[in-house]
């Protein structure tokens, strides 16, 4: 062998290492970005505000919505939806409600779509999730399968630039060192205060955890931290900032022997998530949902039995979340079979809370409500605690 | 299409280029005809990316299947296909196992086992991948005295190309291995320690 054939391998190498290490993200701290509080009567018209609305089913099933709320009050709802779940025909269903009345239903992504932006064959989709960036483009993270269950699911990130009625760009996260094999998504992400995303996400491959991944708009994946649990699988991480560091995340159990929301934290803006418990709070392997309002508070909703999902209730936490105490009832039915889960919630820019969920599994449910409303039988005690100081404790 | 989409469909070609010229030409040593290895890569590549099945091309079925291989594997099936003679030999097997013990194990155990026993993920290691490379510099220059064969040349362009996003991922370790490779590493590692042991 010559001494230059010698060399070359040598010299590639040298090269790789300069362009990787040029190449390498400085990523700044992670830091939530938590708006500033707004307390209850601070609004001009502090009535009780109630609306339920069913929303269009297209479809014989649907199953797992979410609600991005947009400017001027106007609401964004994404579902799946097609003869079954796990059926060849599902697709990403989206609505668009101005002033509480749906103005426009659509069919967002098929499988044949996703698979064009992809480039890759999808046998189904599930769930997604909508959010936007600090430039006010859409995103949508939705789950797909090729080959398998849904514990061979990956994550597809896609961006609209007309209101979610076509998808430009199809990026796959890859996520696992495991042929990427599942990974999932279900709760809303947090926007960071350097605009990056985090978002929460969930494994269910042999084990189930939570897993927190903070990405760029552009989707480049720039850090990503396992939640620890406590014990039996946990999965489906709904995440609310307290503040800038200090964040809560309540995991779905998919235990068989602990049927109970685990509830986690972190002190590091999600660089790790050490802390964990389990709630008093019972789970029958059902998707919870928690937002942080605007007052500082924490809300849930959660199916709260071992076994059934027929009850779809309102908790409400003034401590960060490590207690909870039960609200209203938002859907009850003791028909065998009756299922109000799945919920997904959000608030607007006016203050109105919006809880989306599975309706029997037939169609979504949207029902919209205020502070008020939800006070209006549980005052909280006054003055709110502020979760700031001690909100990342265990 | 982008760069990350053209190398997952033409790395499914030669995959099953190479899967040919693995069990249907059974080439040994130099290749007597080169061409004929050219022949079967192109016609791989063009068979999967054209030849529809189920209203996607092959490549697109393949890359559902099993994902996208790494920089270093896909240099590997390259050179097997087209220069058997270049392919390189696994580096010793006390090496292989040395790195499947320090690596693949600790790689896949978080996905593996209960996570209450795992407290660490090595994967994480490379999406800010400083101690990576500082782990592959320092390996360099340990062994720099046999650092002159095509194992260094493939990681030097797998880290080429994870600077320049070739990939899906933006994850070093995926350009640098799969679990495909890691456990071919791992089974001539601990091959050859078992023979060793028993010659």
């Amino acid at each position: 062998m010559t001494p230059t054939a010698t060399r070359l391998p040598m010299l590639l190498l040298v090269a790789g290492l300069v362009a990787a290490a040029l190449r390498v993200p400085r990523v700044p701290e992670p830091r939530f970005l938590v708006p500033p509080a707004v307390m209850p009567g601070e609004r001009p018209d502090p009535k009780p505000i109630y609306r339920l609305i069913d929303l269009p089913q297209p479809t014989p099933s649907a199953h797992a919505s979410c609600v991005l709320p947009l400017h001027q009050g106007d609401l964004l709802v994404a579902w799946f939806g097609g003869a079954r779940e796990g059926a060849r025909d599902v697709a990403i269903h989206m609505a668009r409600l101005r002033d509480g009345l749906v103005e426009e239903t659509w069919v967002a992504l098929t499988r044949e779509r996703l698979q064009e932006l992809v480039h890759r064959v999808i046998r189904k989709l599930g769930n997604p999730v909508l959010w936007l960036d600090t430039a006010g483009r859409l995103h949508l993270q939705v789950v797909s399968v090729s080959y398998g269950g849904w514990s061979g699911s990956a994550v597809n990130h896609l961006v609209s630039e007309d209101g979610g009625h076509t998808w430009s760009t199809g990026r796959r996260l890859v996520l696992s060192p495991f042929f990427n094999l599942s990974t999932l998504v279900r709760t809303p992400p947090l926007v960071m205060e350097d605009g990056t995303i985090g978002f929460p996400c969930y494994h269910e491959f042999v084990d189930k955890w939570g897993l927190w991944v903070r990405i760029t708009a552009e989707g480049r994946v720039l850090e990503q931290a396992r939640m620890q649990r406590y014990e039996g699988g946990r999965l489906q991480p709904a995440v609310a900032a307290l503040d800038p560091t200090h964040a809560v995340a309540l995991l779905r159990s998919g235990s068989r022997h602990q049927r109970r929301i685990q509830r986690n934290a972190t002190d590091d803006g999600g660089a790790t998530w050490p802390q964990k418990r389990s709630l008093p709070i019972a789970n029958p392997d059902a998707a919870v949902a928690m937002i942080r309002l605007e007052d500082g508070s924490l809300l849930l909703a959660a199916n709260p039995l071992e076994a059934g999902r027929n009850i779809l209730q309102l908790f409400h936490s003034l401590d960060a979340g490590q207690s909870w105490t039960p609200l209203r009832i938002v859907s009850r039915s003791d028909e065998p079979g009756a299922e109000f889960s799945y919920p997904y919630l959000a608030q607007d820019g006016l203050g109105t809370i919006h809880l989306t969920y599975t309706h029997l599994r037939k169609g979504i449910r949207l029902c919209s409500f205020n502070l008020e409303w939800l006070y209006l039988e549980n005052p909280p005690p006054r003055p709110l605690i502020d979760p700031a100081p001690s909100g990342g404790g265990p | 299409m982008n760069a990350a989409s053209m190398y997952g469909l033409f790395a499914q070609g030669v995959i099953v280029a190479a899967a040919v010229c693995a069990v249907a030409l059974r080439h040994r040593g130099p290749c007597p005809r080169p061409m004929r290895q050219v022949m079967v890569l192109a016609l791989s590549v063009l068979a999967v990316l054209l030849v529809p099945m189920d209203g996607v091309s092959i490549a697109c079925h393949l890359r559902g299947l099993w994902g996208d291989p790494s920089v270093v594997t896909l240099g590997v099936l390259l050179l097997h296909v087209l220069r058997p003679s270049a392919l390189p030999a696994w580096p010793d097997h006390r090496l292989c196992a040395l790195l499947t013990v320090l690596v693949t194990l600790p790689l896949h155990a978080p996905l593996f086992l209960p996570v209450p026993m795992v407290t660490w993920d090595l994967y994480t290691l490379g999406l800010q991948p400083w101690v990576l490379l500082a782990a592959l510099a320092i390996t360099a220059v340990l062994l720099r005295r046999r650092a002159g064969g095509p194992w260094t040349a493939l990681v030097g362009v797998a880290l080429l190309a994870w600077a320049a996003g070739l990939m899906e991922s933006d994850n070093l370790w995926d350009y640098l291995a799969d679990p495909v490779l890691l456990l071919a590493m791992a089974f001539a590692g601990f091959t050859g320690i078992w023979t060793s042991l028993h010659r």
